[in-house]
């Protein structure tokens, strides 16, 4: 069976995180990505953590997979020349850096675009608003959608993870699977842009479409409502869990099935939403009683029988090993050149005909480049 | 140069966030996306207020611009018919219903699949398999994925985020599969059936620190402002307000520590020696900046090259110039125009589509029936009488 992308060529000239996330899904979808490393290699490779002997992080595995490594200099002009030699065979450019540095080294979209017109320039623009250079937090903390998690009472937290970048990478794959869709009738590629500002402004979403609408700051509710109790993280006796109940079907579905406490659809103070509102540390403090007395997958367990919302709150270890990542078929292994072979995390798309490709392992720094300097001549120029 | 996906018809039964900004992206892109609502209320997130902008809620505008709205009501068997007759006029098929409820309709992949149809389920653990039954939900799944694991203070209760990450990721992984979809479709004629689940999405997204884990054993914490991977990182409050700052090389942490006269220690000297040590690190940075104002940092660190940003409350982010220009209003039928959330992609090639704010209720019923079916004004009056269509006809 063929994949959707058999035969598109991706020059990958990213580092980080939003830019090698999006050329890895294009690969899980077929394309046959280059990636263009200085001698230094991708930062990535050196962050600490988890890694293999050979060096590479284990961040950098889960970033890269199936690609191919090419090492360039983009300081020596002949390098730089090599590069647009590739950029001429390529359906597709992704850069990283801001548009003036690209400008400098001849990589910016009008010049690779006047090589090959068929190109799809894919460009992460990182700027923040004041022009200068930003990754994934300061974005957060630039377009307000770092200040919105929290406690109520506490400092706001970003996202335990760099959303604001892996959500542009699943955007900018978007743009490139439209310009390449666009390009089956026009014969032509184009730029498209996705901004990391942008992007993180665009994901504040209701919160700042809200605040829009009404001139209200948003307030932090941490992981509770001001319109709906209770619902939030309580501990069983053997961890924590999430609790959703909004409504009074769910309620009174917990009460008789989970809690089985009867009285309190009688008590005043738990009655309606409302009233659970204002006395929810006590209604609160009494789940907490109560689920302290069982272990998590008791109550878990029961809240999934009654189709109340609820959940175990994994840590990132009880998660990989959960029933769920196993029987979903989530994770797996790939080859890998010099360590056998290295976990992987699948791509979560499940297409019926065109299955997303086996993984090989993330590759070694320049692994690849003898093979893809014969492949595509780049030593005779 | 048309839109990119002019002429493309999207049936989108889709509703809550997931679905709807899968859609909405393909909208965007210039497909013409029909979304069949229920008679009554219609999508949930039409009564997510207060606010309302004209009775128009946040959440609803902001996941469903450039679409059209058509009220059906699917338990009634004249709604089931309309609705089929749309699919079977339709390039794509998205929705996002819990398992089961597409088929008791008769309008699942299996009852309405053709060659070259693409129909996307996003669903939550998945429409085969032991989980399939199990209904989703964006704080669940942040839970049991291990992403609320990380998200928080250390020594304070982990933390969802405020906007549903889950449901935007999954969101953004379907139309990522639509797109290819059609891409596929354009090169060989066939469709398909696909699907991008919650569960699969929420944990895929943390792959950085899974794939750790899977190699050592390692169980990363939550962190607050800091980064696992950079040192020091965070935000730092100063005499009048909050800086971010995150120090990518050694380089910059040098200049980072000349510029405001920290005097760094041997172990700082390299990224891993600085996480190592990151508590006395952060302690000393932040007993720095304490006492400077936010602008004297800035323009010390900004000197100095180290990456770094005022850390901004919406309000205040919102008021700054390069977030206004992109904070538009754009045009609504109805009631002339409303605020917009931008699109995060710009395609320079192909025209961006004029955008047109998200509709109300079965605002687009007879047209759409009109012009995907051809149906008169009799044939649409004849299913309006069924009650398919609501039992008041249609808000607009």
């Amino acid at each position: 069976m063929s994949m959707i992308l058999d035969g598109i060529v991706v020059l990958d000239l990213t580092s980080g995180v939003a830019g090698p996330a999006a050329t890895q899904t294009l690969s899980d979808l077929g394309a046959d990505v280059i990636k263009v490393e200085p001698p230094s290699g991708d930062p990535v490779r050196q962050w600490p953590g988890p890694r293999l002997a050979c060096g590479d992080s284990a961040a950098f595995l889960a970033l890269n997979r199936t690609k191919r490594s090419i090492v360039v200099d983009l300081a020596e002009a002949e390098a730089r020349a090599a590069v647009q030699v590739l950029a001429a065979k390529a359906d597709v450019v992704a850069v990283d850096s801001p548009p003036d540095a690209l400008a400098e080294l001849g990589l910016d979209a009008g010049a690779l675009r006047r090589l090959n017109k068929r190109l799809v320039y894919a460009e992460i623009d990182p700027r923040l608003p004041d022009g200068s250079v930003g990754r994934d937090a300061l974005h957060q903390a630039a377009s307000g959608w770092g200040g919105m998690s929290g406690l109520p009472e506490g400092p706001p937290a970003k996202a335990g993870l760099p959303m604001i970048e892996l959500t542009a990478a699943n955007v900018l794959v978007q743009a490139v699977l439209a310009a390449l869709y666009a390009r089956e009738d026009s014969g032509e590629g184009q730029a498209v842009t996705v901004g990391l500002f942008r992007n993180a402004l665009a994901m504040t979403y209701f919160y700042g479409l809200n605040y829009r609408i009404s001139g209200n700051a948003p307030a932090r509710h941490g992981n509770g409502s001001p319109a709906a109790a209770p619902l939030g993280v309580f501990q069983a006796a053997d961890g924590p869990l999430q609790m959703t109940l909004a409504g009074e079907r769910v309620w009174r579905k917990f009460v008789d099935s989970i809690a089985k406490r009867p009285e309190w659809l009688a008590d005043q103070r738990f009655a309606t939403n409302s009233n659970r509102v204002l006395n929810k540390e006590v209604l609160m403090a009494e789940i907490d009683r109560m689920f302290v007395t069982q272990p998590r997958d008791h109550w878990v367990d029961a809240m999934r029988a009654a189709g109340v919302p609820g959940g175990p709150i994994r840590t990132i270890g009880e998660a990989v090993d959960s029933p769920e990542v196993r029987q979903r078929d989530l994770v797996g292994t790939a080859p890998h050149s010099a360590a056998g072979e290295v976990p992987v995390v699948k791509n979560p798309i499940r297409f019926a005909e065109t299955p997303v490709r086996a993984a090989r392992g993330a590759p070694l720094l320049g692994e690849h480049t003898a093979e893809i300097t014969a492949e595509f001549s780049l030593a005779a120029h | 140069m048309s839109l990119p996906l002019a002429g493309i018809r999207v049936a989108d039964f889709t509703r809550v966030i997931a679905g709807p900004l899968a859609s909405m992206h393909l909208a965007d892109l210039g497909a013409d996306v029909v979304k069949i609502e229920h008679p009554v209320g219609g999508d949930d997130t039409r009564g997510y207020t207060p606010p309302d902008y004209h009775g128009l809620s946040g959440a609803f505008l902001c996941y469903n611009r450039n679409k059209r709205s058509i009220a059906l009501d699917l338990g009634v068997e004249e709604g089931r018919k309309t609705a089929r007759a749309l699919i079977d006029a339709a390039d794509v098929v998205i929705e996002n219903f819990s398992t089961g409820v597409m088929a008791k309709f008769g309008l699942d992949y299996d009852s309405v699949k053709r060659p070259d149809l693409i129909y996307c389920s996003t669903s939550a653990y998945g429409r085969t398999g032991p989980f399939l039954k199990r209904l989703g939900y964006d704080p669940v799944v942040q839970a049991e994925s291990g992403f609320m694991s990380l998200t928080g203070h250390p020594h304070q209760e982990p933390l969802r985020t405020a906007i549903p990450m889950v449901d935007v990721s999954t969101g953004l992984t379907g139309g990522i599969g639509v797109l290819a979809a059609l891409f596929h479709r354009k090169r060989t004629g066939q469709g398909q059936f696909l699907e991008a689940p919650l569960f699969d999405t929420g944990f895929a997204q943390t792959g950085i620190h899974s794939t750790g884990y899977m190699l050592d054993g390692t169980v990363p914490e939550r962190l607050g402002n800091a980064d696992h991977f950079q040192a020091p990182a965070g935000r730092y409050g100063c005499e009048d307000g909050e800086i971010a700052i995150t120090v990518e090389t050694d380089a910059q942490f040098a200049d980072l520590c000349q510029a405001l006269g920290l005097a760094a220690q041997a172990e700082w000297a390299t990224n891993r020696g600085r996480i190592e040590n990151r508590v006395a690190l952060e302690a000393a940075l932040a007993s720095a900046l304490q006492p400077l104002s936010q602008l004297e940092v800035l323009v010390a660190l900004q000197a100095a090259g180290v990456p770094c940003h005022e850390a901004r409350a919406i309000p205040e982010a919102f008021a700054d110039r390069t977030a206004a220009a992109l904070l538009d209003m754009i045009p609504h039928p109805d009631i002339g125009e409303a605020p917009n959330m931008p699109s995060p992609m710009v395609l320079h090639g192909t025209p961006a589509r004029d955008p047109v704010a998200a509709p109300f209720l079965g605002r687009h019923g007879p047209d759409v029936l009109a012009e995907w079916l051809g149906y008169s004004a009799e044939q649409v009056a004849a299913i309006r009488a069924t009650g398919a269509m609501g039992a008041s006809g249609e808000t607009a």
